[in-house]
């Protein structure tokens, strides 16, 4: 007890001095009975070198504050207190992998906190109330295949936000690579905040809030991601540059507010060979510009494309397949829209060249009217709602539309042909025929003379 | 005599008449074509074939069972048989319910033939609906039929003859299902905002085409896409008590129209 009191004021001490460039806590004043033992041979190892953990449960904090190499396979860590990491990295150069930690306490540490440069956080198990794994101005880490998940009782079902921390937290960091990480019922998967120059690679993420969040970011490289369940796939807000390509988010469509991948005030971006199937809208654009959607498949979503005063971006060769809508757009005539499929549109093709000499324009009626009233939206797919669409498309020199759309489907890399298991037709047509027979009775007896 | 007696005989009288056949063969077709439009892009959920679907549905169904429904009540009076039922020991509401009854039974034997036709085309063909879409078509078809039935006996209730009954059913059935959010967007315009929602809400608890509609699709997990105005109406209804209370809305509807349609023609028997 007295030792952990001592911990703590060494830590405060050291804390107050300046965080990243604490010296190594002696040995004696570290605490917590067990999970000491492994601070100890931390602390003992010499710089560069590996220090394998003891497998077993420990209870405590660990800080790796010198280049080593620590592997912590069979090493369980709970950690309960609610203002220090589980496990705190804060050399250049050390690297962490094997551990399992449970971060139960709540409040504002991470359960992995990652300050020096280039770190490596390999094949931890997290389950936290708190952050997973954040980044603090540590730039050029690698972090990789990793599961971070909320603890039992908020998994897999939608919780309240406030209950929910980051699963993958970079701030002001650069350069980093997220690799095949797993992430499950947190707030945000992976979250970039002012962090430039990131590979989010091969990462799943499923029941959080958004799947990969990007904010005030540059040339982020976001490449076959999955998930599913979350209320947005990837959410790019205030981002330059960069790449997403080779994603795929389905089903999201839980929430009022839920798409497959939003872009608010996104310039010089490629998105490219995405899925996004079964969301409540499948690609979510706003205030964006000077982008390219290419190659793109959405299909099964409530609306396929919702395109809001976004300029200058091209939009080609995406396959837009069965959404109940298929586009809500309005103020966004000055893109160069072409050559995508729109399966609702009947194009004519008289030189046989593949695409329409038909433009497909977008009626922004529906748009407009929901935006000014969202009661209305209530009308969504009601057949008045297309009837009273086709009196209001007198002036469409405005509308944003499609110059020359493709007549048939292209080949997409992994499109979804259907949504749907193969229809089981013997309960289909033994309910068919035990309908026809109660239908015929009920004639018969009807004409049948008594 | 009582209501079963007069259901029995509307049955009789309804498998008959020459309208409910070509009905029957129209409905059947019209959901082979259904088969059709579903075998293009298959897929579970609220997806544009199923919407499509519920369109169409709603452009044929409600007409339908207008016109059936409230010729059925004006022939009474038209043909003279209801002077005849009325010196029986018969009360007015056991007519109506008896009507409404034999009525449901006809439709539905209509809509039952068609879809089962389709299932069996479907299933014989490849590729036809799974039983969930099938059933839930079903649901769909027949609450329309229950909903509009009892607009039709009020219509056959008010109109003198066939013709008053014709132009009364194309404009109610137009004014529910065509021109709705025309009428709706226009005339909540001069309401002020705070207003639109409740007002639209409380409208489309009239509106039979739309309630039924709306409940389908918040079952097919398309709630989401009405937005947060409804959500809360969304969670309830896609709850487990949201048929039980969609049902008791129903029920409300059903006796409403019914009852308005029962005091009429009693009034219309009193003063003859």
């Amino acid at each position: 007890m007295i030792g952990k009191i001592a911990y703590r004021l060494a830590l405060a001490a050291v804390l107050a001095v300046g965080a990243g460039a604490a010296g190594p806590i002696p040995a004696s004043e570290a605490a917590q009975a067990e999970a000491g033992a492994l601070q100890k041979l931390i602390d003992e190892a010499p710089h560069g070198s590996t220090v394998v953990l003891p497998a077993g449960d420990y209870d405590g904090e660990l800080v790796v504050d010198k280049p080593l190499v620590v592997q912590g396979e069979g090493v369980t860590l709970h950690s309960g207190a609610a203002d220090k990491p589980a496990v705190a990295v804060r050399a250049d150069f050390a690297s962490i992998s094997g551990l399992s930690i449970v971060k139960d306490s709540g409040g504002e540490a991470a359960a992995v906190l990652v300050e020096g440069d280039g770190v490596r956080v390999e094949g931890l198990r997290i389950v936290t109330r708190t952050i997973g794994i954040q980044l603090q101005e540590s730039d050029g880490s690698v972090i990789r295949n990793n599961a971070v998940e909320a603890t039992p009782e908020l998994l897999g079902r939608s919780a309240r936000a406030s209950e929910r921390r980051n699963g993958i937290d970079l701030y002001r960091s650069h350069g980093n690579t997220i690799e095949n990480n797993r992430v499950s019922s947190m707030f945000d998967g992976i979250y970039l905040e002012g962090s430039n120059n990131t590979a989010v690679r091969g990462n799943v993420v499923d029941f959080s809030r958004y799947g990969v969040h990007l904010m005030y970011t540059r040339n982020t490289e976001v490449e076959g991601n999955r998930g599913s369940h979350n209320v947005t796939g990837i959410m790019a807000m205030v981002s330059r540059g960069g790449t997403i390509a080779g994603n795929a988010f389905k089903l999201q469509k839980g929430s009022v507010n839920s798409q497959g991948m939003l872009f608010y005030e996104v310039e010089d971006m490629q998105v490219t060979g995405n899925e996004l199937v079964g969301n409540r809208v499948g690609l979510y654009i706003e205030r964006s510009a000077n982008n390219v959607w290419m190659g793109n498949d959405v299909s099964y979503n409530f609306v396929g494309i919702q395109l809001l005063d976004s300029a200058d971006n091209e939009l080609a060769g995406n396959r837009f397949v069965s959404n109940v809508i298929e586009t809500m757009a309005d103020g966004s005539a000055g893109n160069r829209i072409e050559g995508n499929y729109w399966d609702a549109f009947q194009g004519l093709d008289p030189n046989g060249d593949g695409k329409s000499d038909l433009a497909y324009p977008m009626n922004p009626f529906f748009q407009r009217l929901t935006k000014d009233t969202p009661a209305f939206q209530l009308f969504f797919q009601s057949p008045g709602m297309k009837f009273l669409e086709g009196l209001m498309a007198a002036d469409s020199a405005d509308w944003t539309r499609d110059r020359a759309p493709l007549m048939e489907q292209p080949a997409l890399a992994g499109a979804a042909d259907s949504a749907a298991e193969p229809a089981a037709s013997g309960a289909t047509a033994t309910a068919g025929a035990a309908l026809l027979l109660a239908a015929s009775t009920i004639i018969l007896l009807g004409v049948r003379k008594r | 005599m009582n209501a079963v007696h007069v259901a029995r005989r509307e049955i009789k009288l309804g498998f008959r008449n020459p309208w409910s056949y070509s009905f029957l063969v129209l409905f059947t077709i019209f959901s082979l074509l259904l088969l059709l439009i579903g075998a293009q892009s298959p897929g579970g959920g609220y997806t544009s074939t199923t919407g499509s679907m519920l369109s169409l549905i709603l452009y044929l169904l409600p007409l339908m069972t207008l016109l059936i429904g409230s010729f059925s009540l004006t022939a009474e009076k038209e043909e003279g048989s209801w002077q005849l039922l009325a010196v029986y020991p018969l009360r007015t509401s056991s007519f109506v319910f008896g009507k409404y009854a034999g009525l449901s039974l006809v439709l539905g034997a209509i809509v039952a033939f068609a879809f089962g036709a389709s299932g069996v085309a479907g299933a014989l063909a490849g590729g036809g609906f799974d039983l969930r879409t099938l059933l839930l078509f079903l649901v769909f078809s027949l609450l329309l039929v229950l909903l509009y039935l009892a607009v039709a006996l009020l219509i056959g209730t008010v109109a003198a003859n066939r013709w008053q009954a014709l132009t009364y059913a194309v404009a109610f059935w137009f004014f529910t299902v065509i021109g709705w959010p025309t009428l709706l967007i226009a005339s909540l315009g001069y309401l002020p905002y705070l207003w639109i929602k409740p007002a639209l809400t409380a409208l489309t608890l009239l509106n039979p085409a739309e309630l039924v509609r709306l409940f389908v699709v918040v079952r097919l997990g398309g709630g989401s896409i009405l937005g947060p105005d409804y959500y809360r109406w969304v969670e309830v209804m896609a709850g487990g008590w949201g048929p039980l209370l969609f049902a008791g809305i129903c029920l409300a509807w059903i006796a409403g129209a019914g009852g308005i349609a029962v005091w009429a023609w009693e009034r219309g028997r009193r003063h003859g």
